[in-house]
């Protein structure tokens, strides 16, 4: 699915998700306004944000699955992760940077480092 | 006498020229310093992630191993894993993951607090990356170098200029662990509070209660920290020590948003009066979108529950809290 059907495709679910909520009035309960939204950088609706937070779980957690990550691990891994955190990965996850070391480097890359590395460019492989 | 001197002034020149390179940001009356029981796990595979994620958390007084947070951090899909990940996983041990300011000075400062740091480093090129986790324990300004246990090195040795490179090419991101009631010297209390909320939203009360309460001592002049244990309070619907909390944060700065939860509070336990007082004071300080959003919900709230007939009596301990 390309990336634009399926932007927007979430586009369409959020906006029927939050004009559900609108609708639905939910009956007395005290609305507060967490810590960390408060203290989050980007001013956004805080139905848009339980939204999209909502509808990044589901997408992170299909995503790390997609990547070999098993399903009940993705579903704790999920859990844990903030709402700023969500946001960063959601989508991304093919893209986002993935720390594994020098060890990883192979083929062509791996000789085009080596060289860098002996004309003191890099410094992938010391002392491997 | 002429030349030497002109020379001297070349050489003076010169070598300020290569200092600055070479130690970028790095006031020189910083001192050496090695966390030598920092622990080490050599990594498998593409696993530094694990490795270097163990290597902080034991240094911080737990016992984990690289095995147990292969399943937490690693993705096999992409070799490798992300550092949302890193920090999302470190909360689940109870820690608070802050990020540093970005300067080696606030890295070797951390040393000299005895926490290691993890950072991030590209140790490629921006066009072929590679990513890496390596957690620096130690700085010798003598030799202009960092200590890092990194990969299957328990002592990497790496130039200064090196390693800024590398981390420069990784948006300079590091990171260092601490229990909720150490708050690191280099924090800033917005960035205190903004690592320790997630705790909070993901139900840790009790860890998040520690942080704010550190941060209440820390800065004890501050709004925030009570706004954010009045908020830790509500989420465990202990409406009225809320209330109290609350009730400090607005006496030191007035707020559209702690208003809003203070008469979210108050109408549950039935001050309605004090809460829409709250609510009016509240609009009266054209409040962001967001906040607008909340504030118009709670007011319709309150309008339900002032036609429902019921008779409510807004507890003494409350008008007294009010009354202060």
């Amino acid at each position: 699915m390309s990336t634009y059907t399926r932007s927007a495709a979430r586009g369409a679910l959020i906006g029927l998700l939050c004009s559900g909520m609108v609708l639905l009035s939910f009956p007395a309960r005290a609305e507060i306004i967490g810590t960390e939204s408060m203290v989050a950088t980007e001013a956004r609706s805080n139905d848009l944000a339980t939204v999209q937070a909502f509808m990044s779980r589901d997408e992170v957690r299909a995503e790390l699955q997609s990547f070999g990550v098993d399903a009940d691990a993705a579903a704790l891994r999920v859990a844990a992760l903030s709402d700023a955190e969500l946001q960063q990965l959601a989508g991304r996850i093919d893209q986002q940077p993935a720390g594994a070391g020098a060890l990883a480097v192979v083929g062509i890359v791996f000789v085009v480092l080596l060289i860098l590395e002996l004309v003191g460019v890099t410094n992938v492989f010391t002392r491997i | 006498m002429w030349t030497r001197r002109a020379a001297a002034l070349v050489a003076a020149l010169l070598l300020t020229a290569c200092a600055s390179s070479a130690t970028r940001s790095l006031p020189p009356q910083m001192a050496a310093v090695e966390l030598e029981q920092t622990p080490f796990f050599a990594q498998a595979d593409y696993q530094c992630g694990p490795a270097a994620l163990a290597t902080v958390l034991a240094a911080s007084g737990l016992e984990v191993l690289p095995r147990d947070l292969v399943s937490q951090v690693y993705v096999p899909g992409r070799h490798g894993s992300f550092q949302a990940e890193m920090v999302a996983a470190a909360r689940r041990y109870q820690r608070v993951p802050v990020p540093l300011p970005q300067t080696l000075e606030a890295i070797v400062a951390e040393l000299q607090g005895g926490r290691p740091v993890l950072v991030f480093l590209n140790l490629g090129l921006r066009i072929l990356p590679v990513w890496h986790y390596a957690v620096v324990v130690g700085y010798d300004p003598a030799t202009r170098s960092l200590v890092l246990r990194s990969g299957r090195e328990r002592r990497e040795r790496m130039s200064i200029a090196r390693f800024d490179a590398a981390w420069q090419r990784a948006e300079r991101w590091a990171v260092t662990l601490t229990t909720a009631a150490a708050i690191p010297a280099s924090a800033t209390l917005q960035g205190w509070i903004a690592a320790s909320a997630p705790f909070e939203s993901l139900g840790q009360w009790a860890v998040a209660e520690s942080a704010y309460r550190a941060a209440a001592e820390r800065w004890p002049q501050a709004a925030l920290p009570q706004t954010a244990l009045g908020n830790v309070q509500a989420a465990q619907r202990k409406w009225l020590p809320a209330v109290a909390a609350y009730t400090v944060a607005l006496k030191r700065a007035v707020d559209a948003g702690v208003l809003n939860n203070r008469a979210s509070a108050l109408m549950e336990l039935g001050c309605l009066d004090a809460a829409r007082s709250d609510l009016d004071r509240a609009r009266e300080l054209a409040p962001a979108i967001a906040v607008g959003v909340s504030l118009q919900r709670t007011r319709s709230q309150l309008g339900a529950l002032s036609a429902d007939g019921i008779q409510r009596t807004c507890p003494q301990a409350v008008r007294e809290l009010l009354a202060q």
